[in-house]
């Protein structure tokens, strides 16, 4: 017999889980492995389901999400973010790796940054956060916001320096 | 195109969805303007940037049904979690209960241990039915009876209206030993505790009475025997019988 689904379930599911994605997406950037980016971001999604109630109608329930998830990886999180990458070149690990060196080597430039530097862009421009948005879930002035936003931007252009910056954008079109 | 133009423009034309007529003035603008060719550079090569980001990170496998499976099951269990907390609080309460009968058999025992000594031969006995040596036989009784020096034929022939003796044995009460008989009808069973008095002890006759929990005694002392009623029935009907009991014996 199938589990009875409670309305507050159902709400629970179509508000919040259905950016489980999204969330699992920043929280592999972030953290050491995949385990523990499915461990943080478990822990941020039960951590909402039981402060659904405070919730009100009409608020940006993924800003809510994320808010969460940073809250979550900042405290509980510390744990997580220190162990250690223990896993050998599985399948999984096969498949997350980038098909090409290039792409490899953006990837690699993207999870150098500080972790403050990586937030600020997977928020904006993963996730297409803007920047009022990113500093109420980060919990910073968004002048902070838009430094750090540009200080990664250089950092990246800097890790990727051996190509000019014409290459960039033919890569990109 | 002015410069203070350019900012807004910039946006769109990277994007494709500047009008031609405008995306053409950026054009001439950017050639004539050192300032503005600089700014175009760099916005250009954010735009190309974030591209290279986005698409990096969006290649990444992401399979958060594993996850959603472990949250849809924590969060049925916490959804269960109050009925385990009603079931914790019943078992509290309860312990509680225990824990205050135990006070109270503790603080009677205190005052009169043979009363309590009493209610635990009746629990042990006639509630929890541990497996002992009862005689049933009338005949062996009235001989355990003479044992203790109590006048045996009074004893087996006392039963008070609507009861029967169904049992008896002998058993330590704080150091003595007492007579005990079971006194049993459709209605409960009550136990009847009798022994000789002291030498040189005549009783005053008169019932006293307690409650441990949910057992009530009543004593009772004359010339021939001392008595304790136990019984689970009311106080009430424990001072009918044992008054009916004093009469008689």
């Amino acid at each position: 017999m199938p589990p009875v689904v409670s309305r507050r379930e159902d709400e629970f599911e179509r508000v919040a889980l259905c950016h489980s994605r999204s969330l699992l997406r920043v929280a592999r950037r972030l953290s050491a492995n995949a385990w523990t980016a499915e461990d943080l971001v478990q822990d941020c999604l039960l951590l909402a389901w039981r402060n659904f109630h405070q919730l009100q109608p009409g608020t940006n329930a993924r800003a809510w999400l994320f808010r969460i998830l940073f809250n979550v990886f900042y405290g509980e999180g510390r744990r997580l973010r220190r162990t250690p990458e223990v896993v050998p070149l599985s399948a999984e690990v096969r498949m997350v790796a980038p098909s090409s060196d290039r792409a490899m080597q953006i990837s690699q430039a993207l999870d150098s940054l500080p972790v403050d530097h990586r937030t600020v862009l997977l928020l904006g421009v993963v996730e297409g956060f803007t920047c009022s948005e990113m500093a109420e879930i980060l919990g910073i002035p968004i002048g902070t916001v838009m430094s750090r936003l540009s200080r990664a931007r250089q950092s990246m252009r800097k890790k990727l320096m051996s190509h000019p910056k014409e290459s960039l954008i033919k890569e990109s079109r | 195109m002015k410069c203070s133009d350019l900012s807004k423009s910039v946006p769109l034309y990277l994007a494709g969805e500047l009008q031609s007529g405008l995306s053409a003035e950026l054009t001439a603008h950017l050639r004539s303007c050192a300032v503005c060719r600089c700014a175009f550079s760099e916005a250009a090569d954010d735009v190309a940037l974030d591209e290279l980001v986005r698409a990096s990170v969006f290649k990444d496998h992401v399979d958060h049904a594993a996850v959603d499976r472990r949250v849809r099951a924590g969060m049925h269990s916490e959804q269960r979690a109050p009925r385990r907390l009603i079931a914790v609080a019943a078992g509290i309460a309860a312990m509680l209960a225990v824990t205050v009968a135990a006070w109270r058999i503790t603080v009677s025992a205190h005052a009169n241990p043979v009363y309590a000594a009493a209610v635990r031969d009746y629990r042990l006995e006639l509630i929890q039915k541990q497996p002992r040596k009862w005689f049933t036989d009338r005949d062996a009784i009235a001989r355990l009876a003479k044992r203790v020096g109590l006048p045996s034929a009074a004893v087996t022939a006392f039963a008070p209206a609507g009861y029967r003796l169904a049992e008896g044995k002998l058993c330590f009460l704080d150091g003595r030993v007492f007579l005990h008989l079971v006194y049993a009808s459709e209605h409960g069973d009550f136990s009847l505790f009798l022994r000789r008095p002291d030498d040189g002890s005549t009783g005053s006759g008169s019932i006293h009475s307690d409650h441990f929990a949910a057992e009530q005694v009543a004593g009772f002392q004359h010339a021939q025997l001392s008595a304790l009623l136990v019984t689970d029935q009311s106080a009430l009907a424990a001072l009918q019988l044992a008054t009916s009991a004093a009469a008689m014996l």
